[in-house]
């Protein structure tokens, strides 16, 4: 079984071409195709945020694990700030404004690629030597099952 | 004007006590910018995008974005406002946020919908500079402004 960190990596890696597609697709002016990416998107990494939410984030904050309560402070702030680029992306797609949309996109992806980092050198790592079989159920949850 | 570890902390301003400061004007209207260890912790800003005037702003959303070598982010408002002016020179040297936090890098303009409830979540004051300094603290930072 592939392990945790490597997982999650790679779901960062498939969050940034779904979100990279939809860039394309406002790019050529195929608004209801974007739009359709773009709720793909979100549907794919609020299950990526939840799944660290309730599962990584607590066992990092537990003493016996090298990461500190200040970093997953800093990953949830992350994911509030996240969130409201995404209202904002909504609403630019859903009032075709291209400019509005390529603008916001750049620094999301900018903030995302920032916080991905950060979770896969300081976050992943430090967790899942404690998560043992348990690091089985959280992958299948970030996958739905 | 308070200054703490070289950082410039006007008592006179209203704060979300995390990088933004406001500044109440004449009829009704927020100037809004960054603050002075919120500059220093970013680094030197390369871009700005500020919303188009008369874009309307939701409670929590950003009236514009930064981007330094080392951090991006929006510029959150905590008040449904209407964006009234936008800091053209800003837009065209990002760097002014560096140079000039409190004064010629200001960032927006904004008439809140309820100009009496803009500030009701923001903090001014002593309270302010004592929280302001824990933050300060917290990242253990000294401020710095860049001339050039």
């Amino acid at each position: 079984m592939a392990r945790l960190s490597e997982v999650f990596r790679r779901d960062h890696q498939r969050l940034e071409e779904i979100i990279g597609e939809v860039e394309r697709r406002v790019a050529t002016g195929e608004w209801p195709q974007a739009l359709a990416g773009f709720t793909s998107f979100r549907e794919a990494i609020e299950r990526h945020m939840a799944v660290e939410e309730q599962w990584l984030f607590p066992v990092a904050e537990t003493d016996d694990v090298p990461a500190s309560s200040a970093l997953t402070a800093t990953l949830r702030k992350g994911h509030r700030d996240l969130r409201v680029f995404f209202e904002e992306l909504q609403d630019a797609l859903a009032a075709r404004d291209d400019e509005e949309f390529r603008q916001t996109a750049a620094t999301m992806r900018e903030l995302l690629r920032l916080h991905d980092e950060k979770e896969e050198v300081e976050l992943y790592s430090a967790v899942e030597s404690c998560l043992d079989n348990d690091g089985a159920a959280v992958i299948a949850r970030l996958a739905g099952q | 004007m308070a200054e703490y570890r070289g950082c410039v902390l006007p008592e006179d301003v209203f704060y979300d006590l995390d990088y933004v400061w406001f500044r109440r004007e004449l009829a009704g209207r927020v100037t809004i910018g960054v603050t002075d260890p919120a500059q220093t912790m970013a680094g030197r800003v390369q871009a700005v995008h500020i919303k188009k005037v008369e874009t309307e702003i939701r409670p929590g959303r950003h009236v514009a974005t930064v981007e330094s070598g080392k951090w991006v982010g929006g510029i959150p408002v905590p008040f449904a406002a209407t964006v009234v002016e936008r800091n053209e020179a800003v837009l065209a040297e990002p760097h002014l946020l560096n140079v000039d936090p409190y004064g010629q890098g200001w960032i927006a303009r904004l008439q809140p919908k309820e100009t009496d409830q803009a500030f009701a979540g923001l903090t001014t004051g002593a309270a302010a500079i004592a929280a302001l300094q824990q933050w300060i603290d917290r990242y253990d930072l000294e401020c710095m402004r860049c001339s050039d």
